[in-house]
Parts: C-alpha cells; structure tokens; sequence
C-alpha cells in the first residue's frame, strides 16, 4: 500500500516536472494570472518575446508593465481586457493581436488568447497564450507597398509605350508602312496585355484586403449582359460562333454597375476564348429569390474533377491552358470575388469538351442598401 | 505672348511629360511643364493659364497640394484642373474634386483622349466668361 502511494507521488512531481518543462519549452508566449491579474507563471517565449525576466514579473499586476494596447494606441487593459473577460465569464477568449510593452520601452504586435483556470467551476485565474506577430505585420506592410509600387512603377511605363505608339499609330509623326504598323500594333496589343495583368492583379489584391469600394445601384443584368455579348461580337464573328440571347424580363438587383460589367465581360470573353465553334450565348431568369444570369457555351469545357478549384488564384483548368497560351488565371478569382460582393453565387456546369455553363445567382432587389443622392431621396 | 491657351503640366516624368506636351502643341496649346509639384505651382502662378494638367504622386509638392494651392489663391482659383492618377486610387480623386479638379484621368491614358478633354475643358470655360 505504501508502495504503492510512494510511487504515485513519485509519479505526480515527474508529472509536475514534465508540465514545467513543456510550459518553458513552448514556442508561444504564455503566462498565468491570479483573478487580481497578477503574474503567477512567465515562460520562456514570454521572456523572449517581451524581455522581461521571469523573476521581475512574479506577482506584479500585467497590467503595470504589459499594458495591451489596440492599433490606435488605446489601452485595453480598463476596457476590454480578454484576461478579465475570460475570468469573468469562464471561458476562453480570442482577443486578436493587439500591442505589447517590451521590457526596453518598444511596442511588439502580438497575437492574444486567453483561457480560465478552473476550480469547481470557479475561475481563480487565466492563462494568456500569445505569439510574435511582428514578421507578419511586417509582410503585411510589404505587401501593400507592392502592391503601390506596381500599381505606379509598371504604369508608369506603360503609359510612355501606349501614349507614344498611339500618336505614332495615329500617324502624328508622320507617314508609315504597312509593315510598321503591323508590327506596331503588335507592341500596343502586347502592351494591352500587360495592362489587363496588372489590372488584375491589383483588383485581386483590393478585393482581397476589403479596400474596394462598391456604388450600388438597381441594375438591369439582362441589358448589361447584352451589352457586354455585344461589346465582344467582334471576336466571336472572327471565330465564326453564333451568337444567342434569351433575356427574360427580370427585376432590378443591387449591384455596382462597373464591377458588374466587368463580370459579365470575363465570363462572355471565357466563353469565346475557349470555344472553337459552335455557340455562346447570355440567358437571365428568375429563379426564386434570385435573378440568374447565365453566360454559356460549347468549348473545351472543364474536367469534373477541376470544377471546384476554377476561381482559386491562378489556376487555370488543363483544358483551358492547352487552348489559349495566356491567361493569368485571375479573371475568375476576380468574378467570383465579386459575386460574392453582391451576396450572390457563382454555379459552375461543365465537362471535358461539353462546354460550360457559368451561372450567377442575384438576390433580388427588395430594398436598397445605401441611400441613394440626397435630391433623389426628396422627390420620393 | 502667343494667343494660344495655355496649358501647365504638373507631371514628374519628364518622357510622359513630353508625349503630353508634343500631342498639345499639335492640337494648338502653348505648353509649361513643372517637372515637380512646386515647380508647376510656380508656373501657374507666373502664366496664369487657362487650364492645368496635375498628375497626383509628384515630388516636393503632391498634386493635391498644388490644388489646394490653386484653391487658395484669389487669382488661381478659377483656373480648371485635370487629374491624373494610378489606377487604384481613384477613390482619392473624390477629394480632387471637392478642391475644384473639373475632370481626372487614370495611366495609362490615351493622349488623344487628354487631348479632347482639354478642349472640352477649355471651350466650356470660354463660354461660360463669354
């Protein structure tokens, strides 16, 4: 019996030791406050992260010398401090990142979550386990200098090659040859192109980040999708497609016109992109709750098993890429982006050489979401 | 001094600068450039011209600065503005307009295009003092 309890303790501090060891090995910051949200536990990382040393930070309050801050450079601490929420409601709290006081006076973006420590159900204190965002911060504020810096630096350029080749091209510096222009037309196209890749870049980058910024408006989708069948009826008699519209009368849904246009021109010039003969066509219905634009064909198609990554950045289905060399795989992630916007959904039918089938579903208009220009509020 | 309207291009580079210029010249404008914000501020303020091409991202004085400079002072302040600015930033061009910018553009622009604005520019301004 002795035996047998000698060997229990003997496992418990083994136990206890082991526990130690992990808390001060782990990769995250992490320290354990009283109620009164004074530092009972202080690990390593924490140690590491923040500077401050385990012995300084026993039995002070957090606090005095952590004092969470938010991206304005608020205290938290009085407000809303997942500590205390977490005490107060026994249960665990994700605070997000919010700024730490290091021990030499710096400020450290750090990512926050907190957990009660329990009692017979009683909270007696919490455990604040935290991690380094000051990489990711720092990748974040990379990335949307980039993103500035393409956005002037690569059209910068690009304005001196197309500016100068259309005044060229429009014969202001005097006559050319046939050949010239032929060739010319060529640099401006490929220019174009390059144009159309930043564009696209940059319009994923901003609906990524949320900095776009919609207008919406009632629209008629069925006389924009017309519109934009009509826009690209050059390249679809140049491939000798027929062209078909069934435009049922559908009402009006919240949309913003130029996001929605664009679109609606992505998906008719997918259509006549990867579609060698036969048809295109635009078709709207109402469908419940929703208007449905759909914008179809008989091309390549895409393999069933590619269907549900088409709108992932950068991908481009097998059959896609074997018939058109260029595409940045972008224009879809865009759309789809987009539709999202607009609380709508993007249905995709296709097969290996059956064409494609692209579906739009619209909410219905029932009220608008933003107060339209203040004269038209006054004549309502 | 020629009679022809005269036209300040606020633009940093010097090779976007000359398309603009020599595409205005042809259409009948006599063209100044300030190769920086406060370089066409100067000018403006020297020449006195009858409408002012301001791209947005210059150096030492922004386009909107030289706006706002144009806003302030008694004898600018009715001197048209065109803006042009990166695709992207559009959303700040609303604050061009609440300064007095008439129009905007966005690079890359057709010159012809420019062209056509600042006689449309040019041309409403003379009928409205007529």
């Amino acid at each position: 019996m002795s035996a047998k309890s000698t060997t229990a303790s003997g496992e418990l501090v083994s136990l206890q030791r082991e526990l130690e060891r992990i808390f001060a090995s782990l990769g995250h910051g992490m320290y354990v406050v009283d109620k009164e949200r004074r530092i009972v536990l202080w690990n390593r990382a924490a140690e590491s992260i923040l500077g401050w040393r385990e012995k300084d930070t026993l039995g002070k309050d957090c606090r005095e010398f952590i004092g969470h801050l938010d991206d304005n450079g608020e205290q938290v601490c009085d407000k809303t401090c997942p500590l205390l929420d977490t005490i107060e409601k026994s249960n665990t709290t994700y605070a997000g990142i919010v700024w730490a006081h290091t021990e030499s006076g710096e400020l450290v973006p750090v990512n926050v979550s907190c957990a009660p420590l329990l009692e017979d159900g009683q909270a007696v204190g919490a455990v604040e386990v935290f991690s380094d965002m000051t990489h990711e911060k720092e990748v974040d504020r990379l990335k949307s200098t980039m993103c500035s810096v393409v956005a002037h630096e690569l059209r910068t350029p690009l304005t001196s090659m197309k500016g100068y080749l259309e005044l060229v091209l429009g014969g202001e510096v005097g006559d050319i040859t046939d050949d010239q222009r032929d060739f010319l037309t060529i640099v401006g196209e490929n220019a174009q192109r390059m144009q159309e890749l930043i564009d696209d870049f940059l319009d994923t980058e901003k609906l990524e980040s949320g900095l776009i910024e919609m207008h919406w408006e009632d629209l008629d989708v069925g006389s924009l999708a017309e519109q934009s069948l009509k826009d690209l009826a050059p390249a679809a008699q140049e491939k000798s497609l027929s062209v078909v519209v069934e435009l049922e009368e559908v009402p009006p849904v919240q949309g913003d016109r130029d996001r929605m246009k664009q679109v609606l021109a992505n998906l008719v010039s997918n259509a006549i992109k990867y579609t060698k003969e036969g048809e295109v066509g635009v078709r709207t219905y109402v469908n419940g709750e929703h208007v449905t634009v759909e914008v179809w064909d008989t091309g390549v198609g895409i393999p069933k098993n590619e269907i549900d990554r088409i709108g992932e950045k950068f991908f481009r289905a097998s059959t896609a890429a074997k018939t058109s060399g260029h595409d940045s795989g972008l224009g879809l992630a865009i759309t789809k982006e987009i539709i999202k916007k607009h609380d709508g959904e993007l249905r995709i039918e296709s097969g290996t050489g059956k064409g494609s089938r692209f579906s739009i579903l619209l909410p219905i208009s029932k009220e608008r979401k933003v107060m339209r220009n203040p004269q038209e509020g006054s004549n309502e | 001094m020629s009679d022809k309207p005269v036209v300040v291009v606020a633009e940093d580079e010097p090779q976007i600068a000359n398309l603009v210029r020599y595409k205005l010249e042809k259409s009948g404008y006599e063209v100044l450039w300030g190769k920086d914000g406060q370089r066409a501020w100067e000018l403006i303020q020297e020449s006195k011209p009858d409408l002012v091409i301001l791209d947005v991202m210059m150096p030492i004085m922004d386009g909107f600065e030289v706006l706002r400079a144009m806003h302030d002072g008694p004898e600018t302040r009715e001197i048209p503005a065109i803006m042009v600015t990166a695709r992207g930033m559009e959303e700040d061009i609303l604050k061009g307009f609440e300064e007095g910018a008439v129009d905007y553009m966005v690079k890359p622009f057709s010159v012809t295009e420019l062209a056509a604005r600042v006689k449309a520019t040019i041309g409403r301004r003379e009928q409205d003092t007529e």
